[in-house]
């Protein structure tokens, strides 16, 4: 699958690839990438229908604690590795982009 | 040369259908005909749920956690809550309920103008994964939600 890798898609990815093992909630990935949870919401739902995310949401009695149940999210198996690749090829990309403005801006000179 | 071949589908009301296909190549392809009238089912089934929602106005699950105590959302959002799937808008609900709890009260109202500018995005993405699913029968059902499964 192959994703439109927008600035917010890397951080979120780059948040979740930080420890793939652990599992992040919604302020502790606003924390991680800077982002508002309402511009992760629609990445993290567009990551997990295409299997690179999965998520599930606490099991607690929000009555008992005081608090709404959390939606927990971290990479799939395959997930990391293709986050890992796709960050990469946009590492690259946009090396190659700015490479290419900085020989751009030699050759007017 | 393709075959004829059907399968029964169990609809959201207990209803039980026959649906027509064709298995060609080792593939299962719906027959253009049937494709057609399901996907009228479906788009009048959610029709039908948007009016019901609607009708039934604010519920229990369109209430916010503020503080220690429950408050209903705002119009807005609420409003636009209803222009998604139910699961997809259960789960909207829910990030902004948490969301709301976790941050400042000072940041809330940037929280809920950050869910509603991105929330055109979320109503397309999830009618695009929806409609489908209904159409070709992959819907699930209430009870078979898991949050573990993929959305």
């Amino acid at each position: 699958m192959v994703f439109r890798m927008t600035l917010q898609t890397q951080l979120v990815l780059r948040a979740l690839l930080r420890n793939p093992a652990k599992e992040l909630y919604g302020r502790e990935l606003a924390e991680e990438t800077g982002l508002m949870p309402g511009t992760t919401h629609p990445i993290l739902l567009r990551l997990e229908n295409d299997g690179w995310v999965t998520s599930y949401k606490e099991d607690i009695d929000p009555h008992v604690e005081k608090r709404p149940a959390r939606r927990y999210y971290r990479l799939t198996a395959t997930g990391a590795t293709q986050a890992s690749a796709a960050l990469t090829t946009a590492r690259r990309a946009s090396r190659d982009s700015a490479l290419r403005d900085l020989a751009g801006e030699g050759g007017t000179r | 040369m393709p075959y004829v071949k059907g399968h029964y589908r169990t609809l959201p009301d207990g209803r039980r259908i026959f649906v027509r296909g064709h298995y060609r190549g080792g593939h299962y392809v719906t027959d253009p005909g049937q494709l057609l009238v399901k996907t009228t089912a479906a788009l009048s089934q959610v029709l039908e749920e948007i009016k019901t929602i609607c009708r039934r106005g604010a519920q229990p699950d369109e209430t916010i956690w503020r503080g220690d105590r429950i408050e209903v959302l705002g119009r807005l959002v609420s409003a636009i809550s209803l222009l998604m799937p139910p699961t997809t808008r259960r789960r909207w609900l829910d990030n902004i309920a948490e969301a709301l709890h976790d941050f400042e009260p000072e940041l809330h109202q940037r929280l809920l103008r950050d869910f509603l500018v991105h929330a055109p995005a979320v109503v397309v993405r999830s009618w695009t994964v929806d409609l489908p699913r209904r159409v070709l029968g992959m819907a699930r059902s209430p009870e078979r939600h898991d949050d573990r499964t993929r959305w």
